[in-house]
């Protein structure tokens, strides 16, 4: 979400974009993510040099479409979670992914993922540009 | 144009062909259609303005992360 804020990532919009509104496609979260970036609005603003309102407005419309889960959605994955990530702060993501199986991890820092395990218990590790053009050959 | 206090701009959009190809391919409705192109003309209009470096993108989702991971990390065990 911060990244597509970077005016030369024209791939991370588009791959937002296309996953943000594709039928057989649920966008998830964990809620407390939502909740910090919430939280870090105002300085990722100041650093963008948008004004707060701007932001607040594209992260209204943009984050209308992804449902925030709980922890309680995801609490009893989180410790096996662990195990499949280079660092911890990753874990939320692998553990919602894991309560949600089979589903898709998309990001740019691949590594922190340990991607052949997550993929033996159905989760796929992918960049945004992989994402995209699967998606565009309807994998 | 300005209108009392309001000043509004247009500024033009390039739609990438891969959302026009997908939306001939899924068959995806006018409706969706239109939601798809507002999202991403949002965040090509916001990304226009922006000053945000890739490194410092990297350095504000990491803070992200470690913040909502402090407050996750109590519950691991």
């Amino acid at each position: 979400m911060i990244s597509s804020l970077v005016s030369t990532e024209g791939i991370t919009r588009t791959s937002l974009a296309i996953l943000l509104h594709t039928d057989n496609c649920e966008v998830v979260a964990p809620a407390e993510l939502s909740e910090e970036l919430r939280a870090h609005s105002k300085e990722i603003s100041a650093k963008a040099g948008l004004t707060h309102q701007q932001l607040e407005e594209a992260l209204d419309r943009l984050l209308e479409n992804v449902e925030f889960v709980p922890l309680s959605g995801y609490n009893s994955s989180l410790k096996g979670a662990l195990k499949l990530v280079r660092d911890e702060t990753d874990a939320p993501f692998a553990a919602l992914a894991l309560a949600r199986s089979p589903s898709t991890i998309i990001t740019y820092n691949k590594k922190h993922f340990k991607s052949r395990e997550l993929l033996r218990l159905g989760v796929q590790v992918l960049t945004p540009a992989v994402a995209l053009s699967r998606s565009r050959r309807g994998d | 144009m300005s209108c009392g206090t309001m000043v509004t701009e247009t500024v033009p959009v390039e739609i990438p062909a891969e959302i026009l190809e997908l939306a001939e391919r899924s068959g995806i409705s006018r409706e969706k259609m239109g939601a798809l192109l507002r999202s991403f003309a949002v965040l090509e209009v916001l990304a226009s303005s922006s000053k945000l470096s890739k490194k410092e993108a990297d350095k504000l989702s990491r803070e992200i992360k470690i913040a909502a991971w402090k407050r996750l990390s109590p519950y691991k065990h």
